[in-house]
């Protein structure tokens, strides 16, 4: 008697977690494709999108999702937001649950570095259109910083602070700070950086990116260090604290992250340390944080920035230009420049955070300004 | 089988020496020894759980060397170990079955078990349903249903290793007469206990083993009992006083127990009783005679008991103590029955343990802690009942059963409380801890105290008391002083024999 | 000084053992790592280690008793995002601390209801606490990283001498502990209720209370890690301290105390956290990579449990 009864209430439990699931997912469905008239003009209703965040843990895709909602609802188009989670597993059946939804286009933005080969396959087998953010996805075009380009921007602007400040080989160790939860497509950007700034720094041993493995520590004895910064304030904090014990008081010291939160543990770590003074430090990702160091500090000197927080627009143009079949490339980019002390105000109304005006598409982008949704922000240059 | 020169040693230690024994179909063994005697040792190597250093095992008059207990079990070699080894949320059934569960297509079926456990049950004249679970089992009954699940193997040796340690006197004599069938049968056996007089009954021959070596061999019907007893103490034996009377006897009722009532298994139906000062009362049953009950209601380890209890001294009655501390309250001692789990911390020091009830005595202002004031008060209780240890710092679970049994009745002795209840303080002891034990209760009732002796060993609910209660399906049926306190009209009244005395 | 908890001599050689693990691995680094034997590096492994320390001190008391606390990592997020709420909303930090410590004894008050009284398994109990702990300070900090005001972070920035306010805090707390256990009333019952809880109530120890309390101590020990965090970083974010569940209940076991309770102290897990501590902190300088660093963590608790495993059967047998 016992056991068929428990049976039947597993049974019952399973069925209510099932269709609690499904309720919660299936919040749209529906909708129908833009035509292209419609599409020149910036108007989106009744598109529908499903955006997958990676995780709703850290401030920087919390906005960037409220962002694209509210935009594409300014737009009259409908979204659904997932959240990964930060893991695999969960990744993995939301693609299930937004194949489900069938919404115009899957916006998949990766928790995990990759796990994403089955994902997109998914979408591939479904034959629903996707856009792959920030992380590779198997069969969808890629909208991402370009790496390699940006970091190039980032070490030139360095290499320049140094040589103002008469550093070079024979007095700095250059850090860089990899986050080894992110993988290789996040990671390049601090080998990348690395690299460039090789070339540029006299004395500086000439290193290609390529040769900076992710379990390299010593790049060039006393000129480069490469250490697990983590993602995390607590991370930056411990590991740089670490690092400099490593490092000759004498010597100044370059540390670059891939994250802001990092930076602002490598700061609390360099300044418990006392070495301050000697030490230069950029940044990624343009947070509050980021905007008043680089304004009021003499420490945290450049920030690499791709408008992380704006990409809901760019995303939505790109979504949009799927929906409407246009042709798009492989890797689509957002606009990309080095904060500065003498150039964060010509994009920020001084003093705060507030966005005034982002630089211009790079070329292999300005597809994007076709669709008519970017005019109708007006904050960014080349769309008028 | 045969047992040539065994011998063991543990680094310098010679634990074992020069034992030699034929098993022979037919025959038992009866293998007696103190606790460290070297009996489990032997037992080992005999079953294939540890090999011994010297000598050969021939079988069939083949030499044979054991790797594991299995090699052992597929010759046919059983053990039934004292502590039990089954699984407790599967079926009697599942259990018995357990090392060849039939397998088709869809894995075990259910129905087969229960067919095949069913027989194997009814083969040694069982009345369990083998649907239920092991650990729904009386302890008596798992006993059973593992020596069942040994008969499956094919057993031709089997070696019974304190096999009625949880028994009652009628279990027992189940066991005992299974036993015998199977003797009949041309199983061997080795038959290993406290229980001399158990031993004497069933086996042919008595080994005893004393310090590692083989002390005496002899024909059962050639030796008795209490050369045997002289043998295993050696020198140290010195019998009991026969029946340890009070003096001058002082009998102020210090606890009375008012309509004691309660629907639990096992149940118990107006039990009253009253308790003096400066006397040992016994309280004997068989299992289910609910004198279990009284125990651990005493103890404050029952939850469900209706009554009363009055207290010398206080006017009013209370209720039966819901919890130990208010046991402690009616100042009553309670002394489990399980010292393993319900009794000692194994892993604490000797100490520790000693002094659980009386901290506060050692406590200073915020309960700061005098730990020299803690050592000299646990040496001095460690002293005073005899446990051998080299250091009070020592941790219990290194000690033997008996002295650990020692530890557990000084932890409450030193509480001097007015009521003393303990709850089978000897099973499993060696017979040298078990007499200082009883002396130790004689002692501390002489001193004034009142103690409760809830026991199922009927030599013991006879040597250790001044006065014994027998109780029966949960009721009191009979009080034994004097010359009416034999072990015989003790066993048979609580058995549901003859009580009509008035 | 007559101890029978830290000098027993079934206790000590265990202790001695990982003591002098530590002392051969400190050895090593101080004469393989150049840069590792220098005070200023010290005062980097004590900085560092002062976090788990103070959290590793509830975890001990909860696994001697014979249970464990997940909900660490959880708490210490928490209570993290509070202070800096509160601290950014201009409430006094001495006032932002007392709530801090309240929500980690409000945490640890729940355990014991959930643990003692209901008798559910600690393991899922405080899995599902510690869920929710991280889970609201993810909701508090409304998914992003808060910022402490400079004037509320003294216990991480003010030093007297060389020593930060949150080390003398940290090294009070252990004192205290070591005493608390060590030498009174409740710590010996802590043990005796982790060695065998049906024994100890039926001598009459009020096993609920005892059992309980542990969580309220771990709860708030966890507050006062989350506060210190905080100070540190002048930040908090949900994400922080994902790993000091483990790296406490690791430090506790290197330390010799037994998931299976009864057994730890508190000179043992300062010499299993300094041990953590040590490892990671020489490697780094060592330029070990961080993926080997973990191997090698994993397997020194490895190791080290498998010793005193060993030990003891040796003892047993003997």
């Amino acid at each position: 008697m016992r056991k068929p009864a428990f049976r039947l209430t597993a049974v019952a439990v399973i069925a209510v977690a099932g269709l609690v699931t499904a309720g919660c997912a299936g919040g749209t469905t529906g909708g129908g494709a833009a035509t292209d008239s419609a599409l020149a003009s910036g108007d989106l209703t009744g598109l529908n999108f499903a955006f997958a965040i990676p995780t709703s843990a850290a401030e920087v895709y919390v906005n960037q999702a409220d962002t694209f909602v509210k935009q594409a609802e300014e737009l009259g188009a409908t979204v659904t937001v997932y959240d990964n989670a930060g893991d695999a597993a969960t990744m993995l059946s939301n693609a299930d649950l937004m194949v489900a939804a069938a919404p115009d286009v899957i916006i998949e933005f990766p928790s995990v570095a990759d796990a994403t080969t089955r994902v997109g396959q998914k979408f591939t087998d479904a034959g629903i259109p996707c856009i792959a953010v920030n992380v590779p996805v198997e069969g969808c075009p890629l909208f991402n910083f370009d790496q390699p380009y940006l970091s190039g921007l980032g070490a030139t602007a360095m290499a320049e602070q140094m040589a103002t400040r008469g550093w070079d080989a024979s007095n700095t160790t250059v850090v860089i700070g990899q986050a080894s939860e992110l993988g290789a497509s996040v990671n390049i950007a601090a080998t990348a950086f690395y690299a460039a700034l090789s070339e540029k720094v006299p004395g500086m041993t000439k290193v290609s990116s390529d040769d900076i493995q992710p379990t390299t520590t010593v790049i060039t004895p006393d000129q480069g260090l490469q250490g697990d910064l983590g993602l995390t304030i607590d991370s930056g904090y411990d590991a740089t604290l670490t690092a400099l014990q490593t490092i000759p008081k004498d010597r100044n010291v370059v540390i670059y992250t891939v994250s802001d939160d990092t930076t602002v543990g490598v700061l609390r770590a360099l300044d418990n340390q006392g070495r301050t003074a000697q030490a230069m430090v950029s940044g990624y990702g343009g947070s509050t944080d980021a905007l008043s160091n680089i304004r009021n500090g003499d420490v945290w000197v450049t920030e690499q920035m791709g408008f992380f927080a704006y990409w809901g627009e760019f995303l939505l143009s790109m979504a949009a230009a799927t929906a409407a079949g246009a042709d798009i490339p492989d890797l689509t980019s957002p606009p990309m420049v080095i904060l500065e002390k003498d150039n964060v105000d010509t994009f920020f109304e001084p003093g705060t955070d507030t966005l005034t005006e982002m630089p211009e598409l790079p070329d292999s982008s300005k597809y994007l300004y076709d669709t008519g949704i970017l005019q109708k922000f007006g904050n960014i240059a080349g769309a008028e | 089988m045969e047992l040539r020169g065994i011998g063991k040693r543990y680094g310098t230690n010679q634990v074992l020496q020069e034992i030699d024994l034929e098993l022979v179909p037919g025959r038992c063994i009866g293998l007696v020894g103190e606790n460290g005697a070297g009996k489990s040792t032997l037992l080992s190597i005999i079953s294939g759980k540890t090999p011994q250093t010297q000598g050969t095992l021939t079988l069939d008059g083949q030499e044979v060397s054991f790797r594991s207990p299995r090699d052992a079990r597929a010759l046919g070699i059983q053990l039934i170990p004292q502590e039990l080894a089954y699984v407790p949320h599967l079926s009697v059934a599942e259990n018995l079955m357990m090392p060849n569960w039939p397998k088709n297509r869809w894995g075990v079926t259910q129905r087969w078990l229960r067919r095949a456990g069913a027989d194997a049950v009814a083969r040694l004249g069982l009345d369990i349903d083998v649907r239920r679970d092991m650990i729904d089992l009386s302890l008596a009954e798992r006993q059973l249903v593992e020596i069942a699940k040994a008969l499956l193997g094919d057993a031709r040796v089997l070696i019974l290793d304190e096999p009625t340690a949880s028994l009652h006197a009628r279990e027992t004599e189940l066991l005992l007469g299974k036993l015998r069938e199977l003797k009949a049968d041309g199983v061997s056996l080795i038959y290993v206990s406290h229980h001399l007089d158990e031993s004497f009954e069933i086996s042919d021959e008595i080994v005893v083993l004393r310090n590692g070596r083989m002390e005496d061999r002899r024909e059962t019907t050639e030796t008795s009992l209490g050369r045997t007893v002289g043998l295993m103490l050696g020198g140290e034996y010195e019998k009991p006083e026969a029946t340890p009377v009070a003096a001058g006897s002082p009998t102020e009722v210090v606890l009375r127990l008012q309509g004691w009532n309660s629907e639990l298994q096992p149940a118990i139906d107006d039990v009253s009783l009253e308790i003096r000062t400066g006397e040992v009362v016994g309280i004997f049953g068989l299992v289910g005679s609910g004198a279990e009950t009284v125990a651990r209601a005493l103890g404050g380890h029952e939850k469900r008991v209706a009554g009363s209890v009055f207290v010398q001294g206080s006017a009013a009655e209370v209720p039966v103590p819901s919890t130990p501390r208010r046991a402690q309250a009616l100042g009553i001692a309670y002394v489990p029955a399980e010292r393993k789990t319900d009794g000692l911390a194994l892993n604490q020091t000797i100490s520790e343990n000693l002094t659980l009830m009386v901290l506060g005595r050692f406590a200073g202002a915020a309960g700061w802690m005098k730990g020299r004031a803690q050592l000299a008060g646990a040496q001095a209780l460690a002293t005073e009942t005899d446990v051998r240890c080299t250091s009070v710092r020592q941790d219990v679970g290194e000690l033997s059963g008996g002295n650990q049994q020692k530890v557990l009745l000084a932890s409450r002795l030193a509480a001097a409380p007015p009521v003393l209840v303990l709850h089978e303080p000897t099973r499993g002891v060696d017979i040298g801890s078990r007499t200082q034990i009883h002396q130790q209760l004689s002692a501390f009732a002489r001193q004034g105290a009142a103690v409760v002796l809830v026991t199922s060993d009927v030599q013991e609910a006879i040597d250790a008391t001044d006065r014994l209660i027998v109780m029966r399906d949960g009721r009191v049926v009979d009080e034994l002083t004097r010359e009416r306190k034999t072990k015989s009209l003790a066993l048979e009244t609580a058995a549901g024999g003859a009580v009509t005395h008035d | 000084m007559t101890d029978t908890r830290t000098f027993s001599l079934s206790r000590l050689p265990a202790l001695a053992t990982v003591g002098i693990f530590l002392v051969v691995v400190v050895a090593g680094f101080a004469i393989f790592a150049q840069g590792f034997w220098t005070p200023n590096n010290a005062s980097t492994i004590v900085i560092t280690a002062s976090v788990i320390m103070i959290a590793s001190l509830g975890q001990l008391l909860v696994v001697i008793s014979g249970g464990f606390d997940l909900s660490i990592g959880g708490v210490l997020p928490l209570t993290a995002v509070v202070y800096a709420s509160l601290t950014t909303a201009g409430v006094p930090m001495l006032a932002a601390m007392a709530v801090c410590l309240a929500v980690g004894i409000a945490v640890g008050l729940v355990h014991t209801y959930f643990i003692v009284h209901l008798k559910i398994n600690p393991l899922i109990t405080t899995l599902a606490t510690m869920s929710i702990t991280a889970g609201l300070a993810f909701t508090l900090a409304n998914g992003q990283t808060l910022t402490v005001p400079p004037e509320a972070g003294i216990l991480g920035d003010r030093a007297i001498g060389t020593i930060p306010w949150h080390v003398i805090l940290m090294i009070v707390l252990v004192v205290l502990m070591h005493l608390v256990l060590a030498h009174t009333l409740l710590g010996r019952r802590i043990y005796m209720v982790g060695g065998n809880p049906e024994a100890a109530r039926l001598a009459g120890v009020r096993v609920t209370v005892i059992g309980g309390s542990v969580y309220v101590f771990s709860g708030f020990f966890a507050a006062v890690a989350g506060i210190v965090t905080a100070s540190q970083l002048l930040a908090a974010s949900g994400a922080m301290g994902s790993t000091i569940t483990m790296q406490s209940l690791a430090a506790v076991v290197l330390g010799g105390a037994a998931l299976t309770g009864g057994r730890g102290s508190v000179p043992g897990a300062v010499i299993g956290v300094l041990l953590l501590g040590v490892i990671a902190n020489g490697m780094s300088i060592l330029h070990v990579p961080s993926f080997y660093q973990q191997v090698v963590t994993g397997l020194v608790l490895l190791a080290a449990v498998t010793l005193s495993r060993l030990q003891e059967r040796a003892r047993r047998s003997g």
